[in-house]
């Protein structure tokens, strides 16, 4: 469904992304959405149709868990969480984007 | 039931449905919409517009929407399906711990089902080949043979000559394509010896007919099917393993059939067993045998019929044209009335007629095993679960939900049956090889008796049923008890009454059904002995036959054909150990009969087929002599009796027909086929005792006997009375035999042999219903044995009561027995009215197939013996338990608890 992921964010790494900004503890997707347009300084914009359709994607291969519950400004939210699964995925994903863009910036250095 | 509701919530929590996987996204969406408005109020737009600009925002929400519906559900579905699974295999390890602390039930409930399951298993793959297996041919739903229809013999398995069957091919539109065959015996001539094998010759395209592929070369050509060409075979797959030692350079080689060359050209795969099991080689019909000759009526028609027509489409095209055929040659196309069309399978098992309802007997008795089996494990889990009610109740108190108590008995009956079906399997895959050798090939199967695919399906179809009838009936109970009471109980293992009542009706069923096993194997043994003991007319004990067939180009003619014989009879008669040997065109009780019809000069009226029936073989006068068949008036064929002579020997039943109360010696007799148009004279000179010629069972036929010295027919048999030794002498026959005629194979066969084959049907029934009865009748007797055994430890307390109060040891021990014998009465009662009320409704159905022979269903002896085996061994079986109870030392008995 790579599709709808586009503008803000390089295509393949909204899953990077949200899995990482999870790591830290459950999160809403409204709280996640914020939270990486804050983080990477306006740079980073993940639409939220792609946001959302990630998250689902998520739950269903197992990597994240979600729970209704009650936000700090009590409002009523799905909380989503990581799941063991997920911790591994989200340390495969980074692996493979660091190694990524090594190789792009080789790339761009020019020959030795 | 007070307690039925929370488990019923908590259940319906845990396995949200689809629904409200889109609920639950329309929220999520719905939340996250109104959040980024309301932040855009803040920020100042105006609130008509936020909600439509955080949409804007959003992208696109309804694919979203659809999207994350759609991953939820499947989420839910597979999250469905794993709690199952856990809690399946959760039950699964359960059931295996439960079942490690109850090893003997384990075993005792293993050990039965395998043994119901392995009956069940092999009669199944028994029958597979018969009747189940696919034909090995090519869409075989439209292959199909053609019979005519002979109303004087009723027989609708006439055969036909080669221009008729061309003419069908021609005339019927559901016909594909025909062809025509027969079978016989050819002699293999090979250097280091010949042997005689099965081989079947054929007119028209037969293997396309059947869509046959060889595994070696190719089949016929059709200038080969016409016979023009050279000399060509194909040989079957089992005669290349065996004499051509599976020679991958057969095609092309020359192999000498009765003493002339051919050219092997093909090899047929082992299960190409056309048109039965046993025929190694494939012939055109020589062109000079009679192609272009209506009346050569010898072949059997099979057809592929065209796709979409059905056997009633053709037989009515061809009862047209037999129809209009009758009057243009009335002896020949005239002597059937109609046709019949058959699927090949039924047209080409010689013992089609019989084989369904010995199948069935068959299916029935091993399923009653089943049924035994199933009610034996059920009572024994009965037992169990009486045991079990206090730890079934106390999980249910605390909260287990029923469905998963019930879940968790299925489950272990299940393993049970698992572990049960998979033994039995593995018995069944040892036995059913041991019965390839125990039907002779000849009737029609496809590939060996075995375990396939389709056996083991219907293996595992018994095996996932068994728990259904043994687990079910505790599982019910435990469903139905009430908890409070159980608990209450104390729950010290008292079995409550109504659990005991159904085991004492377990039981009784149990022995019941036993009791119909054990009753039909006796009486089937019953009907072996009678038919061993029917008096042939002939003493086949000390008789040696041997089948022999001169090469037809070393015998061209009669004299040369009387030479050899006569030749090998000085060289067999030489021997000391042979006392008498005689030569016969045909073996009675061999298989084959010439049918010939018979009247006296005054009664000879009228058209043949009206005439009375006998049978008729060619002998010489030594015959009577080495058979034992004794000569009543008259004399036996001399040297001056041959084929010209007229002479013939009648039996008595013949003499009576024809000259009731008066010598037959001396008088004329006319006889000849149903068909033909005018009667041969014989003059009889002698009368010998009646014989059993077709069959065993039934009156004995009359027969008539006639000069062998001067035909034509080249395979003769001898029948050698022996002298001392059977073994010794059968070696010093085939000693002789090859120095007098080396290139000629002979098969030897003691007569008794040949006899005991026509008993088959019951010796193979009694084995098998001896068999199941055996295993039937043993688990009956567990059955008691567990049940009185589990009532007396239940009442060991009242037991050492009654002791201590100075109760009769002797008394105690009575009254235990007395109860294992009422148990055993209503069953066996209950039997005697099955076996009765079954065995008078089928007793015209298994008289008239012969299946029971000098014994009525009733058999009064049979029922005694019976009975009275079952008397004896419930007493024993209750006796056991009983003296071990009275034995107790009555203060332990009371302590006990």
């Amino acid at each position: 469904m790579g599709r709808r992921i586009g503008g803000g964010v390089l295509p393949g790494t909204a899953d990077l992304l949200i899995l990482k900004s999870l790591s830290e503890g459950p999160a809403h997707g409204f709280g996640i959405s914020k939270a990486l347009r804050t983080r990477s300084e306006g740079v980073v914009e993940l639409q939220d149709a792609a946001l959302y359709q990630a998250l689902h994607r998520m739950a269903r291969k197992g990597w994240v868990t979600s729970e209704w519950g009650v936000s700090d400004q009590g409002r009523r939210a799905k909380f989503y969480s990581l799941t063991p699964a997920g911790e591994r995925r989200l340390a495969q994903e980074e692996e493979d984007f660091r190694r990524y863009i090594q190789g792009v910036f080789r790339v761009l250095q020019g020959p030795a | 039931m007070a307690d039925a509701g929370e488990p019923r919530r908590a259940f319906r929590r845990d396995g949200d449905t689809l629904a409200d996987a889109s609920r639950e996204v329309d929220e999520e969406l719905r939340i996250h919409l109104e959040w980024v408005a309301e932040e855009l109020i803040a920020e100042g737009w105006a609130p008509a517009e936020a909600l439509n600009e955080a949409r804007r925002r959003f992208g696109d929400v309804e694919a979203t929407r659809s999207y994350c519906i759609a991953q939820s559900q499947r989420a839910r579905r597979w999250g469905r399906w794993r709690m199952g699974w856990d809690g399946w295999t959760q039950d699964l390890r359960y059931a295996f711990r439960t079942l490690r602390k109850a090893p003997v039930y384990a075993f005792v409930v293993v050990a039965t089902l395998a043994i119901g399951i392995a009956a069940n298993t092999v009669v199944f793959s028994l029958m597979n080949p018969y009747l189940f297996r696919p034909l090995p041919f090519a869409e075989p739903d439209r292959l199909v043979q053609i019979g005519g229809y002979d109303p004087t013999e009723q027989w609708d398995g006439g055969r036909f000559s080669v221009p008729q069957i061309e003419e069908m091919g021609a005339r019927a539109r559901s016909i594909d394509a025909i062809a025509g065959y027969y079978y016989g015996t050819v002699n293999l001539n090979r250097s280091d010896g010949s042997e005689r094998i099965e081989a079947s010759w054929f007119r028209g395209p037969l293997f396309d007919v059947l869509g046959s592929t060889p595994i070696l070369g190719r089949t016929f050509s059709a200038e080969d099917a016409l016979g023009e060409g050279a000399p060509v075979a194909v040989i079957g797959e089992q005669l290349w393993r065996t004499r051509f030692a599976g020679d991958p350079s057969i095609v092309g080689r020359e192999v000498v059939l009765d003493g002339s060359p051919r050219t092997v050209i093909g090899v047929m795969p082992a299960d190409f067993t056309f048109p039965f099991g046993g025929i190694g080689i494939w012939l055109p019909m020589p062109a000079e045998a009679g192609v272009a000759d209506r009346a050569w009526m010898s072949l059997h028609p099979v057809a592929r019929m065209t796709s979409g027509a059905t056997r009633e489409d053709l037989r009515l095209e061809l009862d047209a044209w037999v129809e209009e055929n009758a009057p243009i040659w009335p002896d020949l196309d005239g002597r059937y009335s109609a046709t019949s069309v058959k699927g090949l399978r039924e047209a080409l098992n010689f013992a089609w007629s019989i084989l369904p309802i010995a199948f069935s007997l068959l299916l029935a008795s091993v399923a009653f095993v089943l049924v035994i089996a199933c009610v034996n494990v059920a009572s024994l889990t009965l037992a169990r679960a009486g045991t079990r009610r206090r730890e079934i109740a106390v999980r249910a108190a605390i909260g287990a939900p029923r469905r998963r108590l019930v879940g968790q008995l299925l489950t272990e009956g299940f393993l049970l049956a698992g572990v049960g079906g998979a033994v039995g399997v593995a018995i069944s895959w040892v036995a059913a090889r041991g019965l390839n050798g125990v039907i002779p090939p000849e009737l029609f199967k496809v590939g060996e008796v075995s375990l396939d695919g389709r056996v083991l399906v219907f293996s595992a179809a018994v095996t996932l049923l068994t728990p259904v009838f043994f687990a079910l009936i505790p599982a019910w109970k435990v469903a139905r008890a009430p908890l409070s009471r159980t608990l209450k109980d104390g729950g010290g293992g008292g079995e409550s009454a109504t659990t005991l009542r159904a085991r004492r009706i377990l039981v009784v069923a149990e022995v019941g059904l036993a009791l119909v096993l054990v009753a039909g194997t006796g009486l089937m043994i019953r009907s072996l002995t009678e038919v061993t003991r029917i008096d042939l007319g002939f003493d086949a004990e000390r008789v040696l036959t041997a089948a022999l067939s001169p090469d037809a180009e070393a015998v061209s003619n009669a004299e040369a054909l009387d030479a050899f014989w006569d030749e090998v009879v000085l060289a067999v008669d030489a021997l000391p150990e042979i006392e008498a040997v005689g030569t016969a065109s045909h073996l009675p009780l061999n298989h084959e009969t010439i049918p010939v019809r018979f009247a006296s000069i005054d009664t000879g009226v009228g058209a043949l087929d009206g005439w009375p029936g006998a049978y008729t073989s060619r002998v010489d006068g030594e015959f009577f002599s080495s058979m034992g068949l004794p000569l009543r008036s008259g004399r036996l064929f001399d040297a001056s009796d041959d084929v010209a002579s007229g002479s013939v020997v009648v039996t008595r039943a013949m003499a009576d027909r024809l000259f009731p109360g008066s010598d037959a010696v001396g008088r004329t007799v006319l006889y000849g086929s149903a068909s033909s148009t005018e009667p041969i004279r014989g003059t009889i000179v002698g009368v010998v005792d009646d014989l059993r010629y077709d069959r065993l069972d039934g009156a004995a036929r009359p027969h008539l006997f006639r000069p062998i010295e001067g035909s034509l027919s080249r395979r003769r048999f001898l029948a050698m009375r022996v002298r001392g030794d059977a073994a010794a002498a059968s070696l010093a026959v085939r000693d002789a035999l090859s120095a007098v005629a080396p290139d000629v194979p002979a098969s030897l066969r003691p007569m008794g042999e040949i006899v005991r084959e026509n008993t088959l049907l019951w010796a193979v029934s009694s084995l098998f219903l001896g068999v199941f009865g055996l295993v039937a009748f043993g688990l009956a007797a567990l059955g008691i044995y567990g049940l009185i055994s589990y009532s007396v430890a239940q009442r060991s307390r009242e037991m050492g009561l009654r002791m201590a109060l100075g109760a009769d040891a002797a008394a105690l021990t009575r009254s235990v027995v007395a109860e294992g014998l009422r148990l055993a009465g209503i069953g066996l009662a209950v039997g005697l009215v099955v076996v009765v009320g079954a065995g008078l409704a089928f007793e015209r159905i298994l008289v008239d197939q012969g299946i029971l022979y000098g014994v009525g269903v009733t058999d009064p002896v049979t029922l005694t013996v019976v009975l009275g085996l079952f008397l004896t061994i419930a007493a024993g079986a209750s006796l056991m338990p009983a003296r071990r109870a009275a034995g107790a030392d009555p203060v332990e008995a009371l302590r006990g608890e």
